[in-house]
C-alpha cells in the first residue's frame, strides 16, 4: 500500500470532522489502510472540499458547529453521488433515520472501533463498483441473487418468492449491506400508502425469511436495525458478526 | 326559571288560602254574634300574603277578601251587593296590600339577597379550601368544575385555554359531544366578543358557553346544555354562570393559580436545563471516549504492536475500558432520564426475535466466554413495544448474567408465548439467588457482596433493566430455586392483538 503508484490511485476520503483527535485517529487509521484522507472542521470547509477534490467517500460528524448533520448531507447530495458515512454520538434513532432518508449511505454509533468503520467503509465503496459495472448477481454466504433474471438460491437450491417478497429482497440487495428505512422500503413496495403500519412490512420480512434464511428465529443474511430498518448483510459482515457462539 | 314561577304560584295559592281561613273565622264569629265591620277581618290575609308573598298574592286576596265580604253582610250570600261602605274597605284593603306588598318585598329581597351572598361566601370558602390543598393547576380546575356543576344544578363541561391550547377540563358529556364543545369553545375563545353566548350545535342542542379569565394566563370556557322549552335564551343561567366563572377566576387568580403556573414554566425551565445539561455532558465526556477508543484501535492493529501480544494486550485494553465507562456513562445518563420522568417509549409492531437477536448482538463480544442457546417458540406474535428500549434492558440484564456466570457456563435465551403474554426467559448458570434476594437484585447499587469483585459496573444495570421494561408494559421478575442453582430473569410483555397471520401468502 505504500507504493507511490498505488498510493495515488488509492480511494481519497473526506473526513469531516470538529474534533482534532477524533480526525488524528481517522487519518491514521485510513491510512495505515490504504486511503489518503483530506480533512475539513466546519461543514463549509466540506462542501468548498468536496467540490475541489471530488472524494470517493465522506465520513461526516454529525456535530458540527456551522451546520446539522442532515443538511450537509442535503448539500452533498444535491450534486453528487458520493458514499457518506455518518458518525453520530447521538442515540437518536429518529436524527439516524432521518440522515439515512436525507442520504446518508449508513452511520456509525461513537465510540467505535477503526475496525467497524473500515467494515462500513468497504461495503460502500464496493456498491459503488458494483453500480459501475453492473454487476446483476448479489452474494452472501450461501445466498445468490440474481437481479436481472430474478433468481434467488441458496446453496444452490433455487428459492421461489413472491412478487413482493422478491421486491423486499431486490431493495435491499441494490443497498447491499446498507440499511434502508422503514419508510424508504415502504415507498417503494406500497407506493400507493406509504405511510401504512410498519406492521405490513414486518409481516412480509418474516415470509422472506422463511423461505430464505437457515434459521428464520436467528436470520444471519436479513439483519434487524431495531427501530431504523434493515440491511442485507455483505459477507464481510456475515464474517464479523454472523457466528454468536450458539448451540 | 321554573322554580320561581312555581313560588308565585304557591303564594297566589296559599293567599287564597288565608282568605279561605278569614272567610271561616268571620262565618265562625257571625255564628255567635253579628259584626259590624267583618272586612277587618279581612285585613289579616292581605297583611300576610303581602308580608310573605308580596304585592301580587296580597292584591289578589284583598280582592277576594271584598267579594267574600259581600257574601257574609246581611243578607248573607248574596253577591256583589256593593255599598259605598264596601267600595271603600275595598280600596283600603287594596293600598294596603300595596304598600305593605312593596315594603315586605323589599325586606325580602333584602333578605333573599343577604342569604345568597351567605351561600356563595360559603362556597367560595368551601372552594377556596379545596383549591388550596389541590397540589396543581389540575386539581383546581377539576374541583372547580364540580363546584360549577354543583352550583347550577346541571351537567357541565369545562374547558381551559392555557398558552394558546384548549383542553377538556371536565365534561359530564359523552366524548363526541365533549369534542364538538370543544371546537365550540375554541371558537368562542378566539372570537373574544362577549362574555356569554348562546349557541345552537345542530343535533346536540342548544348550549350556553361562558366565558372568565383568570389572569393573563388561563381563560376558562363553561358549557351548560340549555334546556329545550327555555325561551329566555338562557339569560338567567346566563348571569348566574357568568357570575360563578368570573368568582372562580378571581378566587383562582387570587388562591395561587398564576404560582402554579409559574411553578410549572419552572419546571419546564428545569427540564429544559436538564436536557442541555445531558446533552453536553454527553458530549463532553463521550467525545474524549470516542478518540480514545479509536486511537487504541488503530494502535491495536500497527504491526509493531499488533506482533507484541504485551503490547497489542494494552492497546485493547485502552479500547475495552473506554467502551465500558461509555456504557457506564450511559447508564448514568439514562437513570438520569428514568428519575427526571423523561422516558418516553416510541411504540411500535415489533418482533420479539429481532430485540433479542439485537441485543445478543451487542453482548457477543463480552459475553464470548459463555456457551450461548437459544430457544425462540415458532411463530411468535408481534409486540408492540419501544424495541431500542427493551434491547437495552436485554442488553443490561444478559450482561449482568454474563458477569455473575463463571467462564464456561451457559446463558440460555427463551422467547415462547405465554397465553395473552410473550415471556423472554433469560437463565444464567451462576451463583444463584438466596432467599429474599429475588426482589433486592433491581434496587438501585444493589449487587451481591460477595461478588463485588468480579462484577464492575456501575450496579444500575437491573434498575434500568426493570424501567425499561415497565416503560414497555412489561414487568421482569427473578426467578432462583437457590444458591448454587443459577437465576432466570423473567421478562412478561403483553401481545398486541392486531398481529398478523404467519400465513404465507401476500
Amino acid at each position: 500500500m505504500t507504493d507511490a503508484a498505488e498510493h495515488s490511485q488509492a480511494p481519497l476520503v473526506l473526513v469531516v470532522d470538529d474534533e482534532a483527535p477524533i480526525r488524528r485517529f481517522l487519518r491514521a487509521g485510513l491510512e495505515m489502510n490504504g486511503f489518503r484522507v483530506v480533512e475539513a472542521d466546519t461543514a463549509q470547509a466540506a462542501n468548498e472540499i468536496a467540490v475541489m477534490r471530488q472524494p470517493d467517500l465522506v465520513v461526516l460528524d454529525l456535530g458540527l458547529p456551522d451546520a446539522d448533520g442532515a443538511s450537509v448531507v442535503e448539500t452533498l447530495r444535491g450534486w453528487s453521488q458520493v458514499p457518506v458515512i455518518v458518525l453520530s454520538v447521538r442515540k437518536s434513532e429518529t436524527e439516524k433515520i432521518k440522515l439515512l432518508e436525507s442520504g446518508a449511505d449508513d452511520y456509525i454509533v461513537k465510540p467505535f472501533g477503526m475496525g467497524e468503520l473500515l467494515a462500513r467503509v468497504r461495503v460502500v465503496l464496493r456498491r459503488v463498483v458494483r453500480q459501475e459495472t453492473a454487476d446483476p448477481v448479489v452474494k452472501v454466504g450461501g445466498l445468490a441473487i440474481d437481479l436481472a433474471r430474478r433468481l434467488v438460491s441458496r446453496d444452490g437450491a433455487a428459492i421461489i418468492l413472491s412478487p413482493k417478497q422478491f421486491a423486499l429482497l431486490r431493495l435491499l440487495a441494490v443497498h447491499h449491506g446498507s440499511v434502508m428505512t422503514h419508510r424508504q422500503l415502504m415507498r417503494e413496495l406500497w407506493p400507493q400508502e406509504p405511510d401504512e403500519d410498519v406492521q405490513y412490512l414486518r409481516i412480509l420480512m418474516k415470509k422472506l425469511r422463511n423461505r430464505i434464511e437457515p434459521d428464520p428465529a436467528r436470520p444471519i443474511y436479513l439483519v434487524t436495525e431495531l427501530a431504523i430498518g434493515y440491511r442485507l448483510r455483505t459477507q464481510e459482515q456475515l464474517d464479523a458478526f454472523g457466528y454468536v457462539a450458539a448451540i | 326559571m321554573a322554580l320561581t314561577s312555581w313560588a308565585s304560584i304557591r303564594g297566589y295559592a296559599l293567599a287564597s288560602g288565608f282568605v279561605l281561613v278569614a272567610t271561616g273565622f268571620a262565618a265562625a264569629m257571625l255564628w255567635f254574634t253579628p259584626l259590624d265591620s267583618v272586612s277587618a277581618i279581612y285585613m289579616l290575609p292581605v297583611l300576610l300574603a303581602a308580608v310573605r308573598y308580596g304585592t301580587g298574592p296580597a292584591v289578589l286576596a284583598a280582592l277576594l277578601g271584598a267579594i267574600m265580604t259581600t257574601l257574609l253582610y246581611p243578607p248573607l250570600f248574596r253577591v256583589l251587593v256593593f255599598t259605598p261602605s264596601r267600595l271603600i274597605d275595598l280600596v283600603t284593603s287594596l293600598l294596603v296590600a300595596l304598600t305593605v306588598g312593596q315594603l315586605a318585598g323589599r325586606l325580602r329581597r333584602h333578605m333573599v339577597a343577604v342569604r345568597a351572598r351567605e351561600q356563595h361566601i360559603r362556597q367560595v370558602y368551601a372552594l377556596s379550601d379545596a383549591i388550596a390543598s389541590a397540589r396543581d393547576v389540575d386539581a383546581v380546575l377539576a374541583i372547580l368544575a364540580e363546584h360549577l356543576a354543583t352550583s347550577l344544578d346541571r351537567p357541565i363541561a369545562l374547558f381551559a385555554g392555557t398558552e394558546g391550547k384548549t383542553r377538556v377540563v371536565n365534561s359530564a358529556f359523552a366524548p363526541d359531544v365533549t369534542g364538538r364543545l370543544s371546537e365550540a369553545a375554541v371558537a368562542f375563545l378566539r372570537e373574544e366578543r362577549e362574555t356569554t353566548e348562546s349557541i345552537e350545535l345542530p343535533g346536540i342542542g342548544r348550549w350556553l358557553l361562558c366565558r372568565a379569565a383568570s389572569g393573563s394566563d388561563l381563560a376558562l370556557v363553561l358549557a351548560v346544555e340549555l334546556p329545550a322549552q327555555d325561551q329566555t335564551g338562557g339569560t338567567r343561567m346566563g348571569e348566574l354562570a357568568r357570575g360563578l366563572l368570573g368568582e372562580a377566576a378571581v378566587s383562582l387568580e387570587r388562591l395561587g393559580v398564576r404560582k402554579v403556573l409559574d411553578e410549572r414554566r419552572l419546571r419546564q425551565r428545569t427540564d429544559e436545563l436538564r436536557d442541555i445539561l445531558v446533552e453536553a455532558v454527553s458530549h463532553e465526556l463521550r467525545t474524549p471516549l470516542a478518540g480514545i477508543t479509536g486511537s487504541a484501535s488503530v494502535l491495536a492493529h500497527v504491526p509493531d504492536i499488533n506482533e507484541r501480544p504485551q503490547l497489542r494486550e494494552l492497546a485493547t485494553g485502552i479500547e475495552t475500558e473506554a467502551r465500558r465507562l461509555d456504557r457506564l456513562i450511559q447508564d448514568v445518563l439514562d437513570l438520569g432520564r428514568i428519575r427526571a420522568g423523561a422516558l418516553q417509549p416510541r411504540l411500535q409492531e415489533t418482533d420479539p426475535a429481532d430485540v433479542v437477536n439485537d441485543a445478543l448482538m451487542t453482548v457477543a463480544e463480552r459475553l464470548a466466554g459463555h456457551p450461548l442457546r437459544r430457544r425462540f417458540d415458532h411463530g411468535l406474535p408481534l409486540i408492540r413495544i419501544d424495541p431500542v428500549l427493551l434491547a437495552q434492558a436485554l442488553v443490561n440484564i444478559l450482561e449482568n448474567a454474563g458477569k455473575y456466570t463463571p467462564p464456561g457456563g451457559a446463558i440460555e435465551v427463551a422467547i415462547r408465548r405465554d397465553g395473552e403474554e410473550l415471556a423472554i426467559e433469560i437463565a444464567d448458570a451462576g451463583h444463584g439467588l438466596e432467599a429474599g434476594e429475588a426482589e433486592l437484585v433491581f434496587e438501585r447499587f444493589q449487587r451481591g457482596r460477595r461478588y463485588a469483585d468480579v462484577a464492575g459496573g456501575s450496579g444500575l444495570g437491573l434498575t434500568i433493566a426493570r424501567v425499561f421494561v415497565e416503560a414497555n408494559g412489561g414487568r421482569v421478575t427473578a426467578i432462583s430455586e437457590g444458591p448454587g442453582r443459577g437465576t432466570t430473569m423473567r421478562i412478561t410483555l403483553p401481545v398486541s392483538e392486531a398481529t398478523g397471520d404467519d400465513e404465507d401468502h401476500d
